[in-house]
């Protein structure tokens, strides 16, 4: 079980990421509250922006 | 009505379940009395238009209405389907715990909930903060998030990040994902990465916790409503109460339901619950 908690370690670039995400997610929700904030849009908007951030910082700050 | 509380609590109930359990299944409990919310508030998607329910609290909290998925028997319910059905003892649990979870957080409003129906169709409430969904999505946002419903959210986006360590990596990959089949499934039916997997366990606590900033930013800064953190509140919004039942109908409803209630939970266990509890299987993880 330790082994598989040890196999993926988060740094900068994911940290970047999700306070990117959060932000986005607050700044669309504000803007178009029910359209963003549901139940299926919120989360499924959530995983796509930490994926896409996460892939753009780790490409920007030089780490695959 | 909780908001963003039913999204959190789901975290800090996997963190304090000392019993294998599935995360997802505890997620699922938490929002099911809530999947019929859509005729609250009414539905405009496309060709699509629900209109909403003339009196939402009795179709949303009451008997004739959907009131019956926040009580303590539906849990038990979606309990045995589970085991009957899966014959999954983590997800059987989660979805009891979460639904339960649910049922005992709406209590906090002025409407309530029915929490030993079918037993008894007596309204448990604190009256804490206005069930206003009569007032429409918007109305009902900025009211909670003007009352100490805001706060009630507030509180349970602490209470997760004073227990940080459960959206951490290490303890989805150590203690969620063994706990649970379908993350394996997920991972080899979608080809999905483990940033994708931990994105999707950390998803509600994300959309949770913006939630709960966008409306309350959205209530202060768009809609302009006064903040009123007082019991019951907000003062400007016109709430629903239930007439106050007298005192001895209300000990009778519940001195029965609390004898009634043990009563079939112990006959369902021993004329089949325990012989479905163990056929049950604790389903290994395949990731």
């Amino acid at each position: 079980m330790d082994d598989q908690g040890d196999r993926y370690r988060e740094g900068r670039p994911e940290l970047v990421a999700y306070v990117l995400a959060v932000l986005t997610l607050i700044g669309l929700g504000i803007l178009l509250t029910t359209i963003v904030l549901n139940w299926i849009v919120g989360p499924t908007l959530a995983v796509v922006l930490v994926v896409a951030y996460t892939s753009l910082c780790r490409r920007v700050m030089g780490r695959r | 009505m909780s908001w963003a509380a039913h999204e959190l609590e789901s975290y800090f109930l996997q963190k304090h379940t000392k019993i294998r359990v599935s995360y997802l299944a505890i997620l699922l409990g938490c929002l099911a009395p809530d999947f019929t919310k859509f005729h609250v508030y009414g539905l405009d998607i496309g060709p699509i238009h629900l209109k909403a329910a003339k009196h939402p609290y009795e179709y949303h909290r009451g008997w004739p209405g959907v009131g019956p998925t926040h009580s303590l028997m539906f849990g038990v319910a979606l309990f045995v389907f589970v085991l009957l059905v899966f014959r999954s003892k983590q997800w059987a649990l989660g979805l009891l715990i979460g639904q339960w979870a649910h049922v005992l957080t709406d209590i906090c409003d002025s409407v309530g909930t029915m929490v030993f129906f079918p037993f008894s169709t007596q309204h448990y409430t604190i009256g804490m903060w206005a069930y206003a969904a009569q007032q429409g999505k918007y109305g009902d946002a900025a009211a909670y998030y003007s009352s100490l419903g805001g706060v009630w959210d507030f509180f349970w986006l602490l209470m997760v990040l004073t227990g940080f360590q459960v959206l951490s990596a290490g303890y989805f990959f150590a203690h969620v994902v063994p706990n649970d089949p379908v993350w394996g499934w997920l991972r080899r039916r979608f080809h999905l990465r483990d940033v994708t997997l931990l994105a999707m366990y950390r998803a509600f606590f994300l959309y949770g916790a913006c939630r709960i900033i966008a409306w309350f930013t959205w209530s202060r800064l768009v809609r302009h409503a006064p903040l009123d953190w007082s019991w019951g509140g907000p003062y400007w919004v016109n709430k629903v109460v239930l007439p106050h039942e007298p005192w001895a109908t209300f000990a009778w409803n519940t001195t029965r339901s609390l004898v009634l209630f043990p009563l079939s939970l112990y006959l369902l266990w021993v004329l089949f619950g325990r012989r479905l509890w163990n056929r049950g299987q604790e389903l290994p993880a395949l990731l």
